[in-house]
């Protein structure tokens, strides 16, 4: 077997001193793996999140990506992690409003110093492999919330990262749309080889993944296949 | 690997577009500052240069040497009552190294007539040289020559106020004959306008006639050759100093004054007179800049005001950027240049409104208002260092923000 592209070792975090919000939690997640992560709000599946996506630090514990000790990272070095390993998908997309699709799907590649030759075709041919052909130029709030996650995806697709984590990402949408957007997110998986983690709370969103991870008070208390943790 | 500059800009422009009317509205307070601060100094350049010209209507590097006082019957007259310096007092000053030229002058107030008008003035005999020391110019004919200055002839400069006062408008009063306590003149030279000098005094209400002719035909004298008072000119400014000690001996030594006696005349630096006006004029403009240069402040406060507000609207963008991969720098650049771009576009259109007033203000009050290269220069150093130091602490509040924070802000 491969090496883990991420592995969480006993990692802690607490926001006050006496609430703990990661107990001594660890992880492996290998390439190629599209894990769901899962449990009650408060439970630290979010932070766990942010930590994974290098948005935020562990207290204790360690934490490599892509066998990168990401716990003495300098900011500047987190945010070109940020930049090429991770690709992120969040509940409230978080496009800026005032930019047309193609400068939202370009943001990543703008930021890492691609020239306008590179990044302006490849974001064209993002948008339209979401399904987007001909709405470049439309603006966030031009676009229905399921365009906007496409959108979204997109954008976390630009630099071709690794890994893609999902924060709920189907939470705003209806059930159509969220059936749209969990089909473009497991074929990123099935046919584009992307390692995926998602956060949800919906056990047929969570259904898409192969391995579920529950959370409670901050601690792992499952992981194994998707079935039998639903079933649970 | 990091942002391009370029693309750095493009998003720092592309996001001012967005708000527009707020940019520009933020713009306007550097835009009246540096305007201020321009039109200001503009101004203050044009009542310096105005002075400059009365100062040189004066003439530069001027003395005045005025002969002693007598005392007679308890009563002490003025300075030139005593007729302690004569002609040829002067043409031995005159010789000294560093003189340009000397004009002795007697003068006194007469009547005037032409025809049915008649004025009272100041008649000035002195010879050729005053005009070029004081640097008169002519409207009309010229000055009389020295063959007229020895032969005493009856022959007159009058300046424009006499000319008004004597002669009906539009007339040229050169060739008439006028009449000073009643004994006939020729006019030879009509002076342009002078305006009035630094004390106030009408500059232009005067007749100049030559030195031998005011003394033996106008006013007499009980000393033949006797002088009230002297214009010496100095060649140079830098010569002044030495040159009022080496007059200052000379005369002594002409007037056989022991080394106890006290000096029977006086000289006057005229050009310290000027220096002390000039300097008044230099710290009215340093006052009308230094208030300029707090609308300028507060124009800056302006924009660190608006970029705090835009940091604090666009936190959820800048989380964005963040989570993507931007790094703390290009954030705060992003921020930085916005700051520049507001002060220093306003400084553009600031230096030409205020250029433009200077010259409307120069044509409305008739001041030779100057817009300099310094000013300008001075302006948008000014403007583009108030948008880095005003826009460098929203800049970094900006960079500094946790990505999860921003993310989270509503």
């Amino acid at each position: 077997m491969s090496d883990p592209l991420i592995q969480v070792d006993r990692i802690d975090k607490s926001y006050t001193a006496l609430v703990p919000v990661l107990r001594q939690v660890s992880l492996k997640v290998y390439p190629g793996e599209f894990v769901a992560l899962m449990g009650p709000s408060g439970s630290g599946k979010s932070t766990f999140m942010n930590v994974l996506g290098c948005l935020d630090t562990a207290d204790g514990g360690a934490y490599h990506l892509g066998g990168e000790d990401t716990t003495r990272l300098t900011k500047d070095r987190a945010a070109e992690l940020r930049n090429r390993m991770i690709g992120f998908v969040f509940q409230g997309f978080n496009l800026l409003q005032r930019r047309s699709a193609l400068d939202n799907v370009a943001l990543p590649m703008i930021c890492g110093g691609l020239p306008r030759s590179v990044w302006a075709p490849r974001a064209r041919d993002l948008l339209d492999q979401v399904g987007l052909k001909g709405r470049y130029g439309s603006r966030p709030n031009q676009l229905s919330g399921g365009q906007q996650q496409r959108v979204a995806i997109a954008r976390a697709l630009a630099m071709e990262p690794p890994l893609i984590l999902a924060d709920e990402p189907t939470g705003n949408l209806d059930s159509t749309s969220s059936a749209d957007i969990m089909r473009i997110i497991s074929g990123l998986n099935s046919i584009g080889g992307i390692t995926i983690v998602l956060v949800t709370h919906e056990p047929d969103i969570a259904a898409h993944a192969k391995r579920l991870v529950k959370f409670k008070d901050g601690r792992i208390v499952y992981d194994g296949p998707v079935q039998q943790g639903l079933a649970a | 690997m990091s942002m391009k500059s370029g693309a750095i800009l493009t998003e720092a422009l592309i996001s001012m577009r967005s708000t527009g009317m707020r940019s520009f509205l933020t713009m306007l307070g550097i835009i009246i500052g540096v305007g201020a601060v321009v039109l200001m100094l503009a101004i203050g350049r044009g009542v310096e240069l105005s002075v400059q010209q009365s100062i040189s209507s004066q003439g530069a590097n001027l003395f005045i040497v005025l002969s002693g006082s007598t005392t007679s019957g308890g009563l002490r007259g003025g300075f030139g009552s005593a007729p302690t310096l004569t002609l040829d007092d002067a043409r031995e000053l005159a010789e000294l190294p560093g003189v340009a030229a000397v004009a002795p002058i007697n003068n006194g107030v007469a009547q005037t007539v032409n025809e049915g008008q008649n004025w009272s003035t100041q008649i000035t005999g002195t010879t050729p040289d005053y005009f070029r020391i004081r640097n008169w110019k002519f409207a009309s004919g010229e000055p009389f020559d020295d063959v007229a200055e020895r032969s005493a002839a009856p022959v007159a400069v009058i300046g424009a106020t006499v000319a008004t006062n004597l002669f009906p408008e539009g007339e040229d009063p050169v060739g008439k004959t006028i009449r000073i306590r009643n004994i006939p003149f020729m006019i030879v030279g009509l002076l342009a306008n002078q305006g009035q000098s630094l004390q106030g005094q009408d500059q232009d209400d005067v007749i100049i006639v030559p030195f031998q002719t005011a003394q033996r035909r106008l006013f007499g004298s009980a000393f033949p050759g006797s002088v009230r008072t002297m214009f010496v000119q100095a060649a140079t400014a830098d010569v002044m100093k030495s040159l009022e000690q080496q007059m200052r001996e000379v005369l002594r030594d002409r007037h056989r004054l022991s080394e106890e006696a006290d000096d029977d005349f006086s000289i006057r630096d005229l050009t310290a007179i000027a220096e002390s006006v000039a300097s008044a004029t230099r710290a009215i403009s340093l006052l009308l800049g230094s208030i300029a240069a707090i609308s300028l402040l507060v124009g800056g406060i302006g924009i660190m005001n608006i970029m705090l507000v835009t940091v604090t609207e666009r936190t959820r963008e800048i989380g964005v950027r963040k989570a993507v991969g931007t790094r703390e720098r290009d954030i705060m650049l992003q921020f930085l240049i916005e700051a520049v771009i507001l002060s220093l576009g306003g400084g553009l259109i600031g230096v030409l409104i205020g250029g433009g007033l200077s010259i409307l203000v120069g044509q409305a009050f008739e001041l030779p208002t100057e817009v300099s290269v310094f000013s300008v220069t001075l302006a948008f150093t000014v403007a583009a260092a108030i948008g880095v130091f005003f826009g460098f602490y929203p800049a970094r509040q900006a960079a500094r923000l946790q990505p999860i924070e921003a993310l989270r802000y509503q």
